[in-house]
């Protein structure tokens, strides 16, 4: 009997190891039928892609341009802040206090949709890293492509919030106590990601899986890489790389020309793009038609802003660009002119989009290049001249007409050329401002652009960054905020 | 070979006596049965433990064989010592011999031994020999003659007469007692001298023996020997004699460890519900259930003994039949039907289940009864028995009701004249002259309207119908039941211009038992399915009732079109006609399937293997559509939109299982062990479509221009191992150990399994000999403890791991994916550790019963989102904290049989819960985004107000005190927010009075809660306007400042959105002002029915008619100046009156 007993015992003994195991098995879970996990993304090169391309996706499907959620509400936001817009929809909290330069530490204004976008490029390359299943060329671009978002956002979160953390993981412990780095880091960081990424992109436009060339410029390539360089060089006035790296562009011209018809130049595709972003909304073009092409007066909730004045009389006569890229629109025999650059708002369900968001385009690399030699980068004033003069040709306006031997002078003209150049485009004036410290005394001089907004410009010029969000800071007292709020 | 007990009790009755208490085979004994042989020699190999047979030896000393005893509901077995003990004659069974016999009564004096072991064997199915001093026990078995007279009987199904002398517990013959016939109901009353005389059919046939007060016997006429004697129980309170459901195993109220509260048929009957979770309110000590609103298909929420997680389900665990069952339906998209309670939408699966197939409710709340749940019960358990086939003769059992529903209350409103006066002193308060655009209900409306708008939004009345049928019969080895419902409910809503808004509910219900002839093979199966068609309104009128202006315009003009009252042809209207949303229409179809069964064999005595399996399943789908005509025409909407939903739900489930049972001593030890396997899927498409060319088509996804979609697939799937082992010593001293080991796909792994357990005892001291021999008034005294281990996994699935989903478009040809969370791979259990004492006590033959519990449940490792820095990408991550939450209480439960005489019998019961929540610990609350939400050493649903100083008697605008002590007008929130009020109920139960006088019975509930909860004032300045403002108010508000020194509770009228007055009153909503008390006492449930007598009965042929009237909700006593304390800004629980009839074939 006892033997018996050991036997069952036996037997037992078998069978709860057995259940154990089946146990563990039976708990763990199929995927779900809506969701996968890190694992079957990173298995395979199109739904690698398909996580890229939820970076691009998620920052261009949501109409932010009146909230400040995404980065693409600059056209919007930069606009009002600098000297570009006039909000004339005074109930919306947010545009309102961009308008008169009174940013509130309680609202948030892009932080939330930039460090979306961050966790997504390091989860692209955290993914790609920890997994086997996409080919070796595929991993190169998308790596690349990860890189390069990398450091699109972080340069766009130090030119708004100034001090920014530098988020390089994916890992929340990391991240949720990081203090901010001052913007030289920030920019090393952003200069090291570009480096990386001009190394890993194509040097041609590409499907998302494949490497197969195509006319669609949605997705970045290594000259999309140099661009970002040529400005983050600009922006920390070195002159001669900004050069360079511009140079380098413009010279490729087998990709990239100036479009002489200044009504194709924001078109899909245009010759001058070297980076869009393909809208995906169905029924629309981009935002920023939808939201400055005015088709009743101003103030509503999608059409809240015009033309500031100031813009409107920027524009020299027979400024072609004022004619074709400024929009009026006349009621109660008021004329409000609105930024008309992109021309289409709606469209009808079945029609394919015609214009894409232009994040980097030629025209700003001749800017560059020009800002650079006027600097005392090779080529000197002369060269800036002729590179000045080639975007006023476009313009249908004359070649520059001031001293070839005042710094200042040509600067200037090369200043007045990016105001009306690249108005109401991400913000461009609004940086600009700040980059040339001509922030205080374009906002802040009596009378001057804040005062006539009906705000009122600290000197300390604290309001040209924004505020980190209140709530932010609780949660992570490391973060810190900038003076003035 | 044979273990052979002495038993010691009978050393006791006589010391002189010497034996030997060895193991030993007395070759005198009876000899065995080979087969009893084989079974134990087989036992004996599967375990040693097993007690086989008793023996009683004694030495065959001479002694009197005149008996002489005095049992009352005795064990046979105690009976066998006492004789044993008088005349030393052993006794000599097997315990399989004696396990179905009856408690014995006998009062004999000096009798024989053989008379009064005749008198013993009566109606007992044994048969008895005297051989060598022993008493040789053995089943009965008929002799050759009696088995072919029965057998010829049986088969010519002659006639037989029966006769006998029906006497009461003390041996008095009783007089008046109905001898009938079962099935048939013809009969006949005993004589003075307690004796009848019947003819019957046959020897089969089942005759009832029935006596006010007294407990109905049923025996066939083959048990009745011709002379023999019935004894009728007095009906006692015997509430302690109840077997209760703990889900695996069974046990005796009177027996059990646990503290369980049950809810049987017959109270769920008396209730004109359609979710049973209705008829539990006010009913069950320790159980707190809100009522969502008053339309039909609504849902509840449900609290067993507080909540105890911070953030996740405080749901408790349901369970049909023994299968899980979901405590949260599939996602409506009619938000009446799934209204908020505490952010939490409740919408329940209960409704999808009729409650007239529920044979008991058993609510499970200790840990002693809910460890064996593990993972699932942190909140306690709902175990639902639907009713079963029970043998005898086919029964048709027919019932209907009709009934109408009125709202409980109504507020009272003002009228025309005291609106436009609070209007016109609004604007002069303001100092704004009213202008056609802002004030069209002064200026364009007509002034002298008058509308009642409660009337006519909520006032209408609900009919309520309901049919049930059932047969039910079968005979000793197969039973059956099969019923079939249907139900039908509209509301007290205008009637849609659509359809009919109603909720109609057809089921079925069925379940089969079957066994083999021997008792060892055992088979059931039961099956619910439920289609309900719900067309209730997706729209709750109720405030429109409250707040439309009454003056507001007539809502159709001339041309029978909706009016809207433009203040020009073509142009916008200057209200929203209330009726517009009449067009809306809302279908939801569900059909629930519930199915489950077992199939059971005994291997051996005492050990039984068994597997239950079951399967639910729920669809639903739903269409929602907003027609062009349901908005104002200035619109010019060319289309409408509507929504779709389908979704369904499943649970499959197998559990194998073994059960053992075996005598140890004076002890039983009952064990079991099993493993459960379950896999719960849901999956649901939501789709919006617009777009379409008319509105005739809204109901058609496929003629919308638009369409978007959005879905949601989940799997979970659970796996456990469980076991119990249970000792019992003479029903005086229980021992209860449950072990559960889980594992939920919820969590990671590594995280996946724990480990859950109780250990509980409880002692019967009233079996104790001190208390029988002194406290004979103590029919009863149980002390109870338990302590235990269960968790708590309602978080949701797959957060433990990162996941991608489509997201909505497509970039460059390919559809993105998007990472949707952090994830935790650490994410665990919340544990909850439960404490419990109580007390059971029985006076006076359980006359009265009073039962008393605390509880202590303490819930940790709460699974909470902790917010994170956006520069994580994401807004938070679920965690497990080490915060603590504690639930303590009393509760105590008062049953009494007031009185009971021969026509006449009142009985009550009460019930008293005092709880107490309490956050008593959480690390790092203070940086946490939980700060406002929660305070250390409060109850976890305090809510953090502004302190309201009242209105300034100079400015007559709320003022409130900040933090640092000072009055402001602009109390900071997070800041001076430092005012707490509990909304939990301080203490809730209810009372319950049965009473019956012949044919009549009286049921009827009072539920009483006492709690704090938003008041009128909250009602008056929450509903998005202020008094002033174009909105209706309570009378309450003319009570205002009207000039500088009043002193009064409501500050000025005022129209002004951006004025002072404006924003106070916001401050206000969130003011210790806004709360006070909600108290109430309702008389939750009356039912009044007349059986009609007997010999109607029997002129009508029928076995049973009732006629009855049922009512809910009907008196509720408040202080509450809003709609109802229950249901605050929702629509009131209806007041219910039905009337039906039930027939009993």
């Amino acid at each position: 009997m006892k033997k018996e007993l050991k036997t069952y015992a036996r037997y037992l003994m078998v069978f709860i190891l057995l259940s154990q195991f089946g146990c563990r098995k039976f708990v763990q879970l199929p995927p779900d039928a809506d969701a996968i996990t890190a694992s079957q993304v990173y298995s395979s090169d199109a739904s690698a892609a398909a996580a890229v391309g939820n970076i691009y996706e998620s920052m261009i499907q949501a109409n932010g341009n009146t909230n400040g959620s995404t980065l693409l509400s600059l056209s919007m936001i930069g606009g009002l802040s600098a000297d570009e817009l006039k909000n004339y929809l005074t109930s919306n909290a947010i545009l309102q206090q961009c308008y008169t330069n009174s940013l509130q530490s309680t609202t948030s204004y892009f932080w939330t949709g930039i460090f979306n976008g961050i966790y997504g490029t390091n989860d692209v390359l955290s993914g790609l890293a920890s997994n086997t299943g996409v080919t070796p060329a595929e991993k190169q671009q998308l790596n690349g492509e990860a890189y390069f978002m990398r450091a699109f956002l972080h340069f766009y979160g130090t030119n708004i919030f100034g001090n920014f953390p530098i988020v390089t993981t994916t890992n929340y412990k990391v991240n949720n106590t990081i203090s901010r780095s001052s913007q030289t880091l920030v920019y090393q960081q952003v200069m090291t990601d570009l480096k990386t990424a001009k190394g890993l992109l194509p040097a041609n436009f590409v499907e998302p899986t494949g490497q197969i060339v195509t006319t669609e410029r949605v997705r970045p390539t290594k000259w999309a890489a140099m661009a970002l360089l040529a400005r983050v060089y600009l922006y920390q006035k070195d002159w001669a790389d900004a050069d360079a790296m511009a140079d380098s562009v413009i010279n490729n011209t087998s990709l990239f020309s100036l479009v002489t018809n200044l009504n194709d130049v924001f078109l899909a595709n245009s010759n001058e793009a070297i980076w869009q972003i393909q809208p995906v909304v169905t029924g629309y073009n981009t935002f920023d038609a939808f939201n400055f092409i005015l088709t009743s007066t101003p103030g509503s909730g999608t059409k809240p802003a015009a033309m500031s004045n100031n813009l409107v009389n920027a524009f020299e006569p027979g400024d072609q660009r004022f004619v074709n890229w400024v929009g009026s629109f006349i009621s109660q025999g008021v004329t409000y002119y609105y930024p008309y650059k992109y021309k289409i708002g709606f469209v009808s369900g079945s029609t394919s989009v015609s214009e894409y968001l232009m994040i980097f385009r030629l025209a700003e690399q001749y800017l560059i290049r020009a800002e650079a030699e006027a600097n005392g980068a090779t080529g000197g004033l002369n060269a800036a001249i002729a590179d000045l003069n080639l975007i006023r040709t476009r313009a249908g306006l004359p070649n520059y007409t001031g001293s070839a031997t005042d710094k200042t002078a040509v600067l200037n003209a090369i200043y007045h050329e990016d105001q009306v150049e690249f108005f109401t485009e991400l913000g461009h004036r609004w940086f600009d401002l700040q980059r040339w410290g001509m922030i205080n005394s374009v906002m802040g001089s009596p009378g001057n652009v804040t005062q006539s907004k009906g705000g009122s410009w600290n000197p300390d010029g604290h309001q040209a960054l924004f505020p980190v969000p209140q709530t932010q800071i609780l949660l992570d007292g490391n973060l810190g905020q900038n003076p003035g709020y | 070979m044979y273990n052979i007990y002495l038993n010691k009790r009978i050393l006791l009755p006589d010391s002189r006596r010497i034996r030997k208490l060895l193991l030993i085979m007395n070759p005198g004994l009876p000899r065995l049965h080979g087969s009893v042989k084989k079974q134990i020699i087989r036992t004996m190999k599967f375990t040693t433990l097993i007690l086989i047979t008793v023996i009683l030896h004694v030495s065959a000393t001479a002694v009197a064989q005149k008996v002489t005893l005095n049992e009352k509901n005795a064990r046979l077995v105690d009976v066998f010592n006492d004789i044993n003990a008088q005349t030393g004659y052993d006794f000599a069974f097997t315990t399989t011999t004696l396990k179905d016999t009856k408690p014995v009564t006998l009062n004999v004096r000096n009798e024989e031994l053989s008379d009064v072991l005749t008198q013993l064997f009566q109606g007992q199915n044994l048969d008895f020999t005297i051989e060598n001093k022993s008493v040789v026990v053995k089943p009965k078995e008929d002799s050759f003659l009696d088995n072919l007279k029965n057998k010829i009987q049986t088969a010519l199904n002659l006639p037989v007469t029966v006769s006998g002398k029906v006497v009461d517990g003390t041996g008095q013959p009783m007089a008046g007692v109905n001898v009938h016939v079962k099935a048939n109901g013809t009969g006949t009353t005993t004589d003075s001298k307690g004796q009848f005389s019947l003819n019957v059919p046959n020897d089969q046939t089942v005759i009832t023996f029935s006596y006010i007060g007294y407990e109905t016997q049923e025996l066939r006429a083959k048990d009745i020997t011709t002379g023999g004697v019935i004894t009728l129980k007095a009906a006692e309170n015997n509430l302690q004699e109840v077997v209760v459901n703990k889900g695996y195993y069974d046990e005796k109220q009177a027996l059990s460890t646990s503290d369980i509260s049950t809810v049987t048929a017959k109270e769920i009957a008396q209730q004109p519900v359609s979710n049973v979770l209705a008829a539990l309110e006010g009913r069950v000590p320790g159980m707190f259930i809100t009522q969502g609103n008053g339309a039909p298909g609504s849902g509840f929420s449900v609290q067993i003994r507080g909540q105890n997680s911070l953030t996740n389900g405080n749901a408790p665990f349901y369970v049909i039949d023994g299968v899980p069952y979901p405590s949260q339906t599939l996602e409506t998209i009619n938000s009446v039907l799934a209204p908020e309670i505490n952010g939490q939408s409740t919408q329940s699966p209960l409704n999808f289940i009729n409650p007239d197939d529920i044979e008991s409710v058993e609510i499970l709340k200790d840990a002693d009864a809910t460890s064996i749940y593990g993972s699932q019960a942190a909140n306690g358990a709902i175990l639902i028995t639907t009713k079963k086939g029970k043998a005898g003769k086919t029964t048709i059992d027919l019932n209907n009701y009709e009934g109408i529903g009125q709202v409980t209350r109504m507020a009272d409103l003002l009228n025309t004249q005291q609106y436009l006066e609070m209007r016109h002193e609004a604007y002069k308060n303001d100092g704004v002259t009213p202008a056609i655009t802002d004030a069209p209900d002064l200026l364009l409306w007509d002034t002298t309207r008058n509308t009642n708008w409660q009337k006519l939004m909520i006032g209408n009345t609900a009919h309520y119908s309901k049919t049930q049928l059932s047969i039910s019969g079968g005979n000793t080895n197969t039973q059956y039941l099969v019923s079939g419902a249907y139900n039908d409910q509209t509301t007290v809503f205008p009637n849609s211009f659509v359809n009919p808004g109603s909720d109609q509910t057809a089921s079925v219900h069925f379940n089969i038992n079957t066994s083999s002839d021997d008792k060892k093979f055992k088979f059931s199966v039961s099956g619910s399915y439920v289609s309900d068609v719900n067309t209730v309104q997706p729209t709750d009128y109720t405030f429109d009732a409250f707040h439309l202006p009454p003056d507001a315009p007539a809502l159709f003009n001339p041309n029978g079109t909706l009016n809207w009252e433009p203040v020009a042809p073509g142009q916008f209207g200057t209200w929203t006609n209330p009726y517009a949303t009449l067009y809306d229409t809302y279908k939801g179809v569900t059909s629930n399937l519930v199915s489950s069964g077992f199939i059971s064999y005994a291997l051996l005595p005492g050990l039984e293997i068994k597997t239950t399996f079951g399967y639910t399943n729920t669809q639903t789908n739903e269409v929602e559509t907003f027609p062009t005509t349901s908005y104002d025409p200035a619109y010019d909407l060319t289309s409408g939109s509507s929504t779709f939903n389908a979704a369904n739900t499943h649970t499959w489930q197998l559990e194998p299982q073994v059960n053992y049972r075996v005598q140890i001593g004076k002890g039983t030890l009952s064990a079991l062990t099993g493993m459960t396997f379950q896999e719960n899927g849901t999956n649901a498409v939501v789709t919006y479509a617009s777009g379409s060319t008319n509105d005739a088509l809204l109901n058609d996804a496929g003629a919308a221009s638009s369409l978007t979609a959005g879905a949601n697939s989940t799997i979970y799937k659970y796996i456990a191992i469980y076991g119990r082992l249970n000792y019992n010593w003479e029903d005086k001293y229980i021992l209860n150990l449950t072990a559960r080991r889980d594992g939920s796909s919820r969590f990671g792994p590594g995280k996946q399994f724990a480990d859950f357990g109780s250990v509980a005892g409880a002692w019967l001291f009233s079996k104790e000999k001190w208390v029988t021999d002194n406290l004979s008034w103590l029919s009863l005294g149980k002390l109870r403890a338990s302590y235990g281990t269960s968790g708590n996994d309602q978080i949701g699935d797959y957060r433990y791991v990162s996941l991608y989903t489509a997201s909505s478009y497509p970039y460059q040809g390919l559809q993105a994916l998007k990472p949707t969370n952090l994830s935790n791979p650490d994410l665990a259990w919340e544990s909850d550790r439960k404490l419990e004492g109580g007390i059971d006590l029985g006076f006076f033959n359980n006359r009265l019963l009073v039962g008393a519990s605390y509880y202590r449940n303490r819930s940790s490792n709460q699974l909470l989102t902790e917010p994170l820095s956006a520069v994580t990408g994401f807004p938070n991550i679920p965690v497990n904290l080490p915060a603590l939450v504690q639930n303590t209480g009393t509760e105590f439960q008062l049953n009494t049989i007031n009185v009971k005489s021969g026509n006449f019998s009142w009985t009550s019961s009460a019930n008293l819960t005092i709880p107490s929540n309490k956050l008593l610990a959480f690390p790092g609350l203070s940086t946490s985004s939980y700060k406002n939400a929660f305070v250390v050493g409060q109850p976890i649903n305090v809510i953090k107000v502004f302190k309201s100083l009242g209105v300034n008697p100079q400015t007559g605008v709320y003022q409130f005190t900040a933090a640092d002590g000072t009055p402001t007008y602009t109390p900071v929130s997070g800041v001076d927010n430092t005012t707490l009020i509990n909304t939990d109920p301080k203490y809730y139960g209810g009372l319950e009075n049965s009473l019956q006088y012949k044919n009549l019975t009286l049921d009827f509930l009072f539920q009483f809660v006492k709690q704090i909860r938003q008041n009128e004032l909250a009602l008056v300045y929450g509903g998005g306007a202020i008094p002033g403002q174009a909105s209706d108010q309570p009378v309450a508000a003319l009570n205002r400042w009207q000039q500088s020194g009043d002193s009064k509770p409501y500050e000025q009228f005022s129209q002004n959105t951006s004025g002072m007055a404006y924003q106070a009153a916001n401050y206000f909503n969130q003011s210790n002002g806004a709360y006070s008390d909600a108290s109430f006492i309702r008389l939750k449930n009356l039912s009044l029915s007349y059986t009609v007598p007997s010999n109607w009965k029997q002129k009508l042929h029928v076995q049973n008619l009732r006629l009855y009237v049922k009512g809910q909700n009907l008196l509720t006593f408040t202080k509450y100046l809003g709609l109802d304390p229950e249901t605050a800004l929702a629509l009131p629980p209806l007041r219910v009156w039905t009337a039906g009839i039930q027939l009993t074939l």
